[in-house]
């Protein structure tokens, strides 16, 4: 009897231990996964702005492949989804993840959403605010990273001495923002946001120099 | 001297900025972008990445992940399915997570022909 309670103690005792480290590591799934490439799907635009979506869709590769993954080619996927009759971004959202997945042989399926998106005109400076919505999950459709990330905008007009200087070049960047509002720079910033310069960053992938050393080290503790 | 300097420091930190990453990417997201808003620029997007591609083999470096299957995709929209398969190969050859869906593409695309 006092074994058999010490034995029901020890299971209590480790089953808390295995419970805490899974609490310590927001990352947990993601570390168990380990996914080596990212399949991109188009983005979900709930904005009036017909270009957020393409901006964010862009700017994503260069960014998720310099992070060490595969990430397979977003305007390949775009026209093969249309191929297969998917014109909406939001009827791909919808498709059971293991046909996405297995259609395209990937490990893991980031979903884009675009929130809100606003340019606000005011005098020669031009803000523009999002709201962004990034979700990676498995194969399996169970999540691995999100991250919702909202963001206000100005342009950076140059480093400019003088204050005439300064108001000609904001003029002239105010003009160019209101022709062709900056969106590479803006989804740019918005995406290292959500990958890189956060609290608990995704993690490198298999092609960055850092991964061996990322994942020799105790991930919960 | 200070210029010495100041020429080793810039160096040190252009260096350090190109060690850091992994592939060259031209001007790949700017043009699809461009190529989203103005269909019309197809051409440019198909010549800079053709361009960036050629460079970075000749110089031995890999290419940044998915470019060539980009590639052969413009060239599929134009309706030359021999240029499209050759590119879906050397993307094929290039990543391995590439394999099972450029298979099926290049596969697809030869009984088509």
């Amino acid at each position: 009897m006092k074994n058999f309670m010490t034995l029901i103690l020890c299971t209590i005792a480790f089953a808390g231990c295995a419970n805490n480290s899974v609490k310590d590591d927001p990352l947990a799934s993601f570390h168990a996964s380990k996914p080596a490439s990212i399949l991109v799907l188009p983005v979900v635009n709930k904005s009036v702005d017909v270009m957020a979506g393409s901006s964010v869709l862009t700017t994503l590769p260069q960014l998720l492949g310099e992070r060490g993954y595969y990430v397979f080619p977003v305007h390949t996927v775009k026209t093969l989804l249309e191929m297969e009759g998917l014109y909406e971004a939001q009827r791909v959202h919808e498709q059971p993840v293991e046909t996405l997945a297995s259609l395209f042989g990937a490990d893991a399926i980031l979903y884009v959403t675009v929130h809100s998106w606003t340019s606000k005109y005011v005098l020669i400076q031009t803000t523009t605010e999002v709201d962004l919505e990034y979700i990676i999950t498995n194969r399996v459709g169970e999540p691995l990273y999100q991250r919702r990330q909202k963001l206000r905008y100005t342009p950076d007009s140059g480093q400019s001495n003088s204050l005439l200087d300064q108001l000609i070049v904001s003029a002239i960047s105010a003009a160019v923002e209101r022709a062709d509002p900056q969106y590479i720079p803006l989804t740019r910033e918005a995406n290292a946001r959500a990958f890189i310069t956060t609290s608990n960053p995704l993690p490198p992938g298999p092609y960055s120099l850092s991964y061996e050393k990322y994942y020799a080290t105790p991930k919960a503790d | 001297m200070r210029n010495t300097l100041l020429i080793a420091a810039s160096c040190l930190i252009i260096s350090s900025c190109a060690s850091t990453r992994l592939y060259n990417w031209g001007s790949y997201e700017q043009d699809l972008f461009n190529y989203y808003e103005r269909p019309e620029t197809q051409e440019v997007l198909i010549a800079e990445l053709e361009e960036n591609l050629q460079k970075q083999a000749q110089q031995g470096n890999k290419p940044a992940p998915g470019l060539y299957a980009e590639l052969a995709t413009l060239y599929l929209e134009k309706n030359d399915t021999g240029t499209a398969i050759s590119y879906y190969r050397k993307e094929y050859d290039a990543w391995p997570e590439s394999r099972p869906l450029m298979q099926k593409l290049i596969k697809n695309l030869e009984a088509d022909q």
